[in-house]
């Protein structure tokens, strides 16, 4: 579909791709543009009680700066990476954002720096996959901050979503592994080596498809997709189950499990 | 192009995964099915979808623009026929959302694409056991969700998903039920599934366009047999089991609520919903007689324990009750469609039904009906900041739009308009030491020597996000705010009840043209104009009190205390830097 989004309804966002620079319209909120080369600008209805800043920044961070990766045909890893200090390669976290954004804060306090929050561009060279710096602002629930005590910045004047500061990386690193981190569920162990087809299987879930994946065409895709999957399940993985309550213990098994894979150079 | 969204609608617990399981069999060759893939999964109120269909982030919108989002998804999956085998077959998708609509654009379920619904009910006594295993609820507990006490139903963009209202038991199946829903309903119940699921299903999957052979329906049905399915999740997990359980496939059967609840428990659920539960055909056990006496009993108990936001403190001498604000109040004019008044009279009405009137300046009546989408949503708004100042207006007093703060041996008014951001001043005050006496409503009343005096009130304080990292709470942890409002209510310290003299008037002004934080002074024929604004609440106050003695209790206002402008750019300034503004007081 070249326009997504209820496009027929004038009160509904939605996203044109048949024209040149692609045009996203959010009503009540503001617009956006982008480019085949990644150029990109917003402009922001005006509101009378949010500044037009606020806006402006949603526009960026929350539309038009993914798009403008995909325009230059980088594809969009689900989720965050992340670097120790000192270390030739990163690691990324895949899952659904409060989870990484808990597994961010936890790793920022023992020394990590953040690639990128959600959506992790990345492209393949010939000696593997490299993901990139974005600088977007590291975006958690109040409530996640809180437990964390941090006192976050909202994003919006009308939102539970707030801005939390953490130390950023602003290099490209190689993916030396990808670790899905999610809710752990009675009986579940903390972290879980995946091999084979298991491995295979969760590389299905990991880069951002739709729109977010570069040169979107019903011709490329089925293709272009498992030849993705195969060469995401070369890399190391593992699923960590954490305990939101608690993730110190959770947190710590993934940070051993990363050791062993950075000293093996799998 | 005709709909083909199909809701597979029920409250948790209620059988809907099996459906799922059946129709997923139908169209899936038994080699490939999956306990864990599962078709018609993606329920509405998750709006991840933006970032695959927009582009968009969703963790970046608003509350409403979460709302739209959603809509715009259900639609574009409804007209997404690129990626469907069969345009004409229908797209089924799972909620457990009671039904209810919406502005347009933000519909959480749109008529134009929609082609049905089916409703799965349950016998609720037997969900109370599901629901407790699986949720990791106690069974009393649960019976108080069945009846609409708790709400899992947020708006949380950082999660990406909008509301998920289930409301009681009850009005989830009336919701569905109700003549105004504008697309066919079809009645499925758990326990004829149970008994002979090929005879409940067939006319139900030709009603939305889902021709099937018998014998596919009854392959299908053997794949998703219930024992197969917990054997499944035995042998390879199902992601969908919640974190709190071991299990999600438990038993399979219908009447296991005899052994799990005791007498006076099913007596509750009983009396909970004994109406819509003849109406869907389940016998009750109890009296009725006796279920409508328990059913009075536990109304009252809801009702006594809702009813403490309606308590005001005693030193301001209101009586507050609920009850019925009259439409027209004899004799009343009506500067505003929404205000009414006469010499002994206020009356304001509010969107969504509620309403407030005042007599005398002393009895209250309040009418309002709690959302059973927000359960815990705060009113208290009505009585703690409406009732108080048009009480006040009527005892010819003035209502302030301030919060007042004690600042060093200062009773300083922080006023101004609405997004100004007197409450995140007012917080920041708080968070460096200062004690706030109220919020929002600084109620004032002068001496004989025309020094203004305000008497502080425990109330709560309206938080947007913003004023609540500023005061280091979670947003999130808070009760909202009653009928549409998305603010949430904080508590803070009681300041007592002591009058105190106010000193300084401090108005916060966003100035366009200003380039840096600025405090001035506002002298002589400028500040009646300064406070105007800040005292007519709306227009409201010149109405109750009279034009006369508005203007006169204004200049009075003007004439009390030190009037002072906090002037701050649109972009590049701070709260620290207007907390140091206020702080320093010298201008």
């Amino acid at each position: 579909m070249a326009v997504r989004g209820a496009a027929v309804w004038p009160e509904s966002p939605s996203l044109r791709r048949d024209v040149e620079p692609w045009t996203g319209h959010f009503p009540g909120l503001g617009r956006i543009e982008v480019w085949a080369d990644g150029r990109h600008s917003v402009t922001a209805e005006p509101d009378p009680v949010e500044p037009a800043a606020l806006r402006e920044r949603a526009l960026l961070h929350g539309w038009a700066e993914p798009l403008s990766w995909i325009r230059r045909g980088y594809h969009l890893f689900w989720g965050a990476g992340v670097i120790r200090s000192d270390e030739p390669t990163c690691l990324l976290l895949a899952g659904d954002p409060h989870d990484v954004g808990l597994t961010l804060m936890e790793l920022s306090a023992r020394g990590w720096r953040v690639l990128s929050d959600l959506l992790t561009p990345v492209t393949w060279d010939e000696e593997g996959l490299v993901a990139f710096p974005r600088a977007t602002p590291v975006a958690v629930s109040s409530t996640r901050a809180a437990r964390h005590g941090i006192t976050g910045t909202p994003l919006r004047r009308s939102t539970d979503t707030v801005e939390v500061a953490l130390p950023m990386h602003d290099r490209s690193a190689r993916v030396g592994a990808i670790a899905t981190v999610r809710p752990r569920k009675v009986g579940e162990v903390t972290l879980e080596s995946l091999f084979g087809h298991r491995r295979f299987e969760a590389a299905a879930a990991y880069l951002a498809s739709g729109v977010l994946w570069p040169g979107d065409t019903p011709e490329s895709g089925p293709r272009e997709r498992f030849a993705s999957q195969v060469r995401l399940s070369s890399l190391p993985a593992a699923r960590i189950g954490l305990d939101p309550g608690d993730p110190s213990a959770d947190i710590a098994s993934l940070v051993d499990w990363w050791s062993t894979q950075a000293a093996s150079g799998e | 192009m005709s709909a083909r969204t199909v809701w597979l609608a029920s409250f948790p617990k209620s059988g809907n995964t099996w459906v799922r399981a059946i129709l997923t069999a139908l169209t899936t060759h038994e080699h490939l099915f999956a306990v864990n893939h599962l078709g018609s999964g993606s329920q509405p109120f998750a709006v991840s979808g933006a970032l695959n269909v927009l582009g968009l982030d969703p963790r970046w919108v608003a509350f409403d623009e979460a709302r739209a989002v959603r809509a715009a998804l259900i639609r574009d999956a409804d007209a997404d026929v690129e990626h469907a085998t069969d345009i004409a077959a229908p797209l089924v998708r799972k909620t457990h959302e009671r039904y209810r609509t919406g502005p347009p654009g933000r519909e959480p379920f749109p008529a134009d694409a929609t082609r049905a619904a089916i409703l799965i009910v349950r016998d609720p006594r037997d969900i109370v056991g599901s629901y407790s295993a699986f949720f990791g609820d106690s069974l009393d507990d649960t019976i108080g969700v069945l009846a609409g006490h708790q709400s899992r139903s947020r708006c949380r963009p950082s999660h990406w998903r909008t509301e998920q209202p289930w409301g009681s038991w009850s009005a989830h199946a009336r919701s569905w039920l109700g003549d105004d829903v504008p697309f066919p309903v079809h009645l499925i119940r758990y326990e004829d599934l149970l008994v002979d699921p090929a005879t409940a299903l067939v006319p139900v999957l030709a009603a939305i366009g889902m021709s099937v052979a018998p014998e596919a329906l009854d392959a299908a049905i053997e794949q998703a047999r219930f024992d197969r399915l917990k054997e499944a999740e035995a042998r390879t997990g199902f992601t969908e089991t919640s974190p709190m359980s071991r299990e999600f496939f438990r038993y399979g059967r219908a009447g296991g609520w005899r052994h799990e609840l005791t007498d006076d428990q099913v007596a509750a659920v009983e009396a909970d919903h004994a109406d819509t539960m003849l109406r869907l055909g389940y016998d009750v056990t109890h009296d009725e007689h006796a279920l409508d006496a328990l059913a009075r009993e536990r109304t009252e108990a809801r009702t006594a324990r809702a009813s403490r936001w309606l308590v005001l403190p005693d030193h301001l001498g209101l009586t507050v009750r609920e009850g019925v604000v009259p439409e027209d109040v004899p004799g009343a004019v009506r500067p505003r469609t929404w205000l009414q008044a006469t010499d002994r009279i206020a009356a304001v009405r509010f969107a969504g039904g509620a309403a407030v009137m005042v007599e005398d300046g002393r009895d209250v009546t309040v009418q309002w009906q709690p959302d059973p989408d927000q359960p815990d949503a705060d009113p208290s708004w009505l009585v703690q900041g409406w009732a108080v100042t048009l009480a006040a207006l009527q005892r010819g007093n003035l209502s302030l739009h301030a919060a007042s703060m004690e600042i060093g041996d200062e009773v300083v008014a922080i006023a101004g308009r609405r997004g100004a951001g007197k409450s995140t001043t007012a917080m920041g005050l708080r968070a460096r030491g200062h004690r706030l006496l109220v919020d929002d409503v600084t109620l004032i009343e002068f001496d004989d020597s025309g020094s203004a005096w305000t008497t502080p009130y425990s109330r709560n304080v309206h938080l947007l996000p913003d004023s609540a990292a500023a005061l280091g709470v979670d947003f999130a942890s808070l009760p909202m705010l009653a009928v549409g409002r998305d603010k949430a209510a904080f508590r803070p310290e009681d300041p007592g009840a002591a009058l105190r003299r106010i000193d300084r008037v401090v108005v916060l002004m966003p100035t366009p043209r200003a380039t840096a934080v600025t405090l001035r002074s506002v002298r002589g024929a400028d500040r009646i104009p300064a406070l105007i604004n800040h005292v007519s609440r709306d227009g409201i106050a010149p109405v109750v009190l009279g034009p006369q003695r508005y203007f006169t209790a204004l200049a009075k206002l003007a004439a009390a205390a030190q009037i002072q402008v906090v002037e701050r750019p649109q972009q590049g300034w701070s709260l620290d830097e207007v907390l140091d503004a206020i702080e320093a007081g010298d201008a």
